[in-house]
């Protein structure tokens, strides 16, 4: 037997559809119940309430604007189509790419020959001479006639050499260093001679055209700089210089003398 | 030269085809016929839910406008996907679902852009929910149409109050006047589910509208 109290009623009044749907025993109950009989009066009122919101319409363009987004959906899909059909389709999608890689290289050697070109713009002789030549290492005879280019004084039978050993030059795209020459619109070379041995000076060498005081000047000497000065008699000495930064050299000198005199800016 | 009363009579295959869609013909077999390319047989489909579906997505934002580009926005999307339509449930169920997820979705953008109407700002004394701004107008009403006006605005604003979870079903159910089966397809929920939101709508509800109980 079913049993009837305020809980399933309040349920059945809640699912019903129409207060007719309720069955007799949820009739009878709320005849002789207050609190369920005022429950089914509210929630009567309030579906009355809700349902007498009309149906809102449509605009009269509603058709017409369905059928123009329709229709740019349709030419957005072509589009769509077109695109999946390039990449979808194995031999078009590989001559793209053939056309992509070949693109590249082309640029890659435009580029190389554009460097050139700057490069040779930018060898001029005011530009510090052999540091602009910084696309291969120095090997050791080239790093000597660049020390010997340069006045250096140093004592008598003394020579210059390296003291750091050589390194594989950092490889920089041709591009990148000429357009680093010319940046701000001026003519500078700069060089790093970390990356290349440093050059050896004999004293005989350097000062061969200097009467007495042997002195040797460096240029570019706003970059940091170390000294290494090897006397005959055993003797070293090291002189770091902050402002210079291409390397270190070693001065080989016999008789002591005073390797820096007469030292203007940008001479040592 | 003969002179034409009607466009019908240039026999146009257009006029024949709408001979041919008439009330009688079932969302299915429209749908059958869009799937084949017949343009005619959607826009069928499009004005016999266009108002129904453009009325419920107002019921759920309280905006026209945006209900009608929601509404269209349901249409195309059935377009979309009429090849992947599945003929299990009525048609009507599938595309109310579509526009219940679309309207949800508008909703929370709004919440997240906090677009607040500038009569929103007006708190109940709790502090818990927005209440629009309601002045008491203490003159005599004119006639019974506009106390009816009043009135459904006042369940409008009561019904845009409620929390999209409670809204939908509410007005699938007593506006609409959806099943709970058709209900729990539409939300994808179950019928218990379903009757108790309602339910727990209709207390939030009658909170709100206590002056007009």
């Amino acid at each position: 037997m079913r049993v009837v109290n305020c809980k399933t009623v309040g349920r059945e009044i809640e699912e019903a559809d129409h207060e007719k749907n309720l069955t007799a025993l949820a009739m009878g109950h709320l005849g002789g119940c207050e609190q369920c009989q005022r429950f089914y009066d509210e929630r009567r009122k309030l579906r009355q309430l809700v349902a007498s919101l009309e149906t809102v319409a449509a605009p009269p363009d509603f058709d017409l604007r369905v059928r123009s987004r329709l229709a740019n959906e349709r030419v957005g899909a072509r589009a769509g189509l077109f695109t999946n059909f390039t990449f979808g389709f194995p031999p078009l999608g590989l001559a793209t790419l053939v056309l992509v890689i070949g693109g590249v290289f082309t640029l890659r050697a435009w580029n190389a020959s554009t460097t050139n070109s700057i490069a040779t713009l930018t060898e001029t002789p005011q530009a510090t001479g052999p540091s602009t030549q910084r696309e291969q290492p120095l090997t050791e005879p080239e790093v000597r006639a660049n020390a010997e280019n340069r006045p250096l004084p140093i004592a008598k039978d003394g020579t210059v050499e390296a003291t750091r050993p050589a390194r594989q030059p950092k490889k920089r795209g041709p591009l990148r260093s000429g357009v680093a020459l010319l940046r701000n619109g001026r003519r500078l070379a700069t060089r790093e001679f970390s990356s290349t041995p440093a050059p050896v000076v004999k004293q005989e060498e350097a000062v061969a055209s200097l009467e007495s005081s042997p002195i040797f000047s460096i240029e570019a000497s706003s970059q940091p700089l170390r000294l290494s000065l090897d006397y005959s008699g055993g003797v070293s000495r090291t002189i770091s210089v902050p402002a210079l930064s291409f390397g270190s050299e070693r001065v080989l000198a016999g008789d002591g003398l005073s390797l820096v005199k007469n030292s203007p800016k940008g001479a040592w | 030269m003969e002179t034409l009363s009607s466009i019908d009579e240039l026999g146009f295959p257009v006029a024949l085809r709408q001979e041919v869609i008439t009330n009688s013909t079932s969302d299915h077999s429209l749908l059958e016929a869009t799937r084949t390319g017949d343009d005619d047989a959607f826009a069928e489909l499009v004005s016999r839910y266009r108002n129904q579906i453009t009325s419920y997505i107002y019921r759920m934002t309280n905006d026209y406008d945006g209900a009608v580009d929601l509404a269209q926005e349901t249409f195309v999307r059935v377009y979309r996907a009429v090849d992947r339509y599945q003929s299990s449930y009525a048609f009507s169920t599938y595309i109310y679902r579509i526009a219940t997820n679309l309207a949800i979705s508008e909703l929370r953008k709004r919440k997240r852009r906090r677009l607040v109407s500038l009569t929103g700002f007006f708190q109940n004394h709790d502090g818990s929910e927005n209440c629009e701004l309601d002045p008491v107008d203490n003159r005599p009403l004119q006639d019974t149409e506009l106390v009816a006006t009043e009135r459904r605005i006042a369940v409008q604003r009561a019904i845009s109050t409620l929390p999209e979870k409670y809204r939908a079903p509410l007005i699938l159910r007593d506006v609409e006047g959806r099943s709970y089966e058709e209900i729990s397809r539409i939300l994808q929920t179950s019928e218990g589910t379903v009757k108790s939101r309602i339910s727990r709508a209709r207390d939030f509800l009658r909170e709100k509208m206590r002056a007009y109980l």
